[in-house]
């Protein structure tokens, strides 16, 4: 894992503990959403729109539709912060 | 544009909504019916006033019932369901005040199809409630 994506995961967990309720939830680059407790559809809207709020970023529809684990994410914001 | 779009394609960030409304004597027993909330502050005028309010204060969670308002009924689809909410209760409102709801589109995710909403209720113009509502819009 690089430090950029090791510093932006360090960014987005509490991100995620917030959105999950879960203080002690750990995410990785692997983590998918079925495995995650509570990671249903809204969760998923709210965690998008929080990531985006907290980041001052904006992510199309499509780019959201096509990420498959939270690596793919974190490389979906790096590629935007680095477009900034 | 088809019809399942159209109304996801009229909001934009800047977008205004509001409206008069008043809250009446039938509403405060209908929502201590709903609620069971049987506090005298909100029903007993004596009571009330020893708390140092000219009357029975307005339930805030009816206050903030306009919010369902907003998302249901004057977004421009059926579509959109309330996903959150926020509100502080800065002053209070009492029965038959003339009252003004007002919100703002803040945010519209074209990722997730989220919309967040600051929200106000005022009488003459000074804030009894503020607040933020937000919503999710599916076709």
């Amino acid at each position: 894992m690089s430090n950029s994506e090791l510093q932006l995961l360090e960014r987005l967990t509490p991100i995620f503990q917030d959105v999950f309720d879960d203080d002690s939830l750990v995410i990785s680059l692997d983590i998918k959403a079925e495995d995650v407790d509570g990671w249903d559809s809204l969760a998923h809207i709210r965690l998008v729109v929080s990531i985006e709020k907290a980041l001052g970023l904006r992510f199309s529809a499509a780019e959201i539709s096509s990420l498959e684990n939270v690596g793919d994410l974190v490389n979906l914001v790096l590629k935007k912060q680095a477009s900034l | 544009m088809n019809s399942i779009t159209s109304g996801w394609a009229t909001y934009h960030e800047g977008q205004k909504f509001g409206w008069g409304f008043h809250v009446s004597d039938e509403d405060m027993q209908a929502f201590m019916r709903l609620s069971n909330d049987h506090n005298p502050i909100h029903t007993d005028s004596e009571f009330a006033q020893r708390k140092g309010f000219k009357a029975p204060i307005v339930f805030g969670m009816l206050l903030s019932s306009q919010v369902s308002r907003l998302i249901g009924e004057e977004l421009a689809d059926k579509h959109s369901m309330l996903t959150g909410m926020s509100m502080d209760f800065v002053s209070p409102a009492f029965v038959s005040d003339e009252l003004k709801f007002f919100a703002e589109l803040i945010m519209k995710s074209e990722a997730t199809h989220a919309l967040d909403f600051k929200c106000k209720i005022t009488r003459d113009g000074k804030t009894l409630c503020r607040g933020s509502a937000s919503a999710v819009w599916r076709p």
